[in-house]
């Protein structure tokens, strides 16, 4: 065959075929639309800049006290206390957990009361428009535990990202993100505490990439609602491990000089810990105080 | 005036459906034949000859769609025209010209196994681009039917040129493998 046949055999095509031809036209392109997000996303982040500016001029100053809970008429009996020191606490055994939760990567500072084995980190990989992220918790500077109840003072926290996105890798580590204490009763989990850290609390610009806080709403979805979480594709009965389990969570937008494409994709990470620190005895306590 | 109606004309023997197809689909038509042959006189009368064509093949036949029905008679009448004159300016002497004329009325019989191979070339090419996706085949048609250029393509069709020209070096290379599997190259 030859050219000459080919075009020729061009005349034969089915008619259906070239009316079809005649009247196709492209879809309109979707660029438009990026670009308006595009303008909308730098006049967010223009408008952003402003409470950002006065953040990191503020790092230097003492942090805000930390809003903790009211405090019930029973006086606390160490504002310090470890898990290990709560009578009746019960460490969670990690050989209990599944694999996935191992990794344990809690790293004590000077002044901390370290959560030994009762709490677990577990990470996540969120996989959103081509890109992946993969998170872990670290740097726990300090706890607090009152009375029954526990909260978490944090005055550092990192999340370490690792971005697949189209051809570009990069590593970059963000601090700050949007903490939340949730507990479990008896039939789902709550939202006990948006719980933002203060001090440390930052969002900074680096390798041309931006952080920002994002609210922890799929948490409180695939936990609160669903009652469970999806670690590496295995979906687990949070109340099978854990009481109570801190969550942070995270949103950022990619500005990549090589992929400008990258820009219009936000993706997340999650990380946190279960904590497995309360008997029974403790929660009907903590039931009778709140009656 | 419908398709349909110019039809009833067509079938009414009625000389209007000849000025309604003109008159609807004249510049449609006229603009592949200029293509091919860059030549308004040529052109025209290839116009003239697809109507005339028209108008003694329906009935019996009763196009779908007129448009590709008249498209696909003036792309032949022009390609052939078109080579008609190409082998005249090579072969202008007088015995080639005899020859020429005579061949075209003889049947011989590798113009039998040249029609057969041509409605199986056909008949590939059509089985290919039914299982295209739209956008390539819509392309690949523009470009190869209507020989439109790329620049005219993406006019048309609101897609860049780029887009255009990637698009049918993509559709183009698939047709290559299309066509060895199918030991026609």
């Amino acid at each position: 065959m030859n050219a000459t046949k080919l075009l020729d055999a061009f005349s034969k095509v089915d008619q259906d075929l070239l009316a079809e031809a005649d009247t196709f036209r492209q879809a309109p392109r979707a660029l438009p639309r990026l670009r308006y997000a595009l303008i909308a996303a730098s006049l967010a982040l223009l408008i952003a800049l402003i409470p950002i500016t006065v953040m990191i001029a503020n790092r230097t100053a003492p942090p805000p006290p930390v809003t903790n809970p009211p405090v019930t008429d029973a006086p606390l009996p160490n504002t310090h206390l470890s898990i290990t020191d709560i009578p009746g606490a019960e460490a969670i055994d990690s050989d209990t957990l599944p694999n996935h939760f191992s990794g344990f990567n809690y790293h004590p500072g000077p002044n901390l009361h370290p959560i030994d084995k009762s709490a677990h980190q577990w990470a996540t990989t969120v996989r959103e428009n081509y890109a992946t992220s993969e998170g872990t918790v670290e740097n726990i500077q300090s706890i607090l535990i009152q009375d029954g109840e526990l909260y978490y003072h944090i005055t550092q926290f990192s999340l370490n990202v690792q971005t697949h996105y189209f051809n570009t890798n990069g590593k970059d580590t963000v601090s700050l993100i949007n903490v939340t204490l949730y507990k479990k009763n008896s039939n789902y989990f709550t939202v006990q505490n948006p719980y933002v850290i203060t001090e440390g609390h930052s969002i900074y610009y680096d390798m041309g990439l931006y952080a920002e806080e994002y609210p922890t709403g799929l948490c409180v979805y695939e936990s609160a609602k669903n009652h469970t979480v999806t670690i590496q594709g295995i979906t687990y009965d949070l109340s099978e491990y854990a009481d109570y389990y801190l969550v942070a969570y995270m949103q950022r937008r990619v500005m990549s000089s090589t992929n400008p494409y990258a820009n219009e994709f936000g993706f997340g990470s999650r990380a946190g810990f279960f904590i497995k620190c309360f008997t029974d005895t403790d929660h009907e306590r903590c039931n009778q105080r709140d009656r | 005036m419908t398709d349909q109606a110019i039809l009833v004309l067509f079938n009414e023997r009625n000389e209007d459906a000849i000025v309604e197809s003109r008159k609807k689909y004249g510049d449609y038509c006229y603009a592949i034949a200029y293509r091919i042959l860059q030549s308004r006189e040529d052109a025209e009368e290839c116009l003239n000859d697809t109507l005339l064509r028209a108008w003694n093949h329906i009935p019996p036949d009763c196009p779908n769609k007129l448009s590709a029905y008249l498209a696909t008679i003036i792309r032949r009448l022009s390609l052939d025209c078109y080579r008609r004159e190409q082998s005249q300016k090579r072969k202008a002497d007088a015995v080639t010209v005899a020859l020429h004329e005579l061949e075209a009325i003889l049947v011989h019989p590798d113009d039998l196994i040249q029609q057969i191979e041509e409605r199986e070339t056909a008949r590939l090419l059509n089985q290919f681009l039914k299982n295209l996706p739209t956008k390539e085949r819509s392309l690949l048609i523009l470009r190869y039917f209507h020989l439109l250029t790329v620049a005219e393509i993406a006019k048309r069709c609101q897609m860049k040129e780029n887009t255009v020209y990637a698009v049918l070096a993509r559709t183009l290379k698939k047709l290559r493998i299309f066509l060895e599997k199918e030991n026609r190259i």
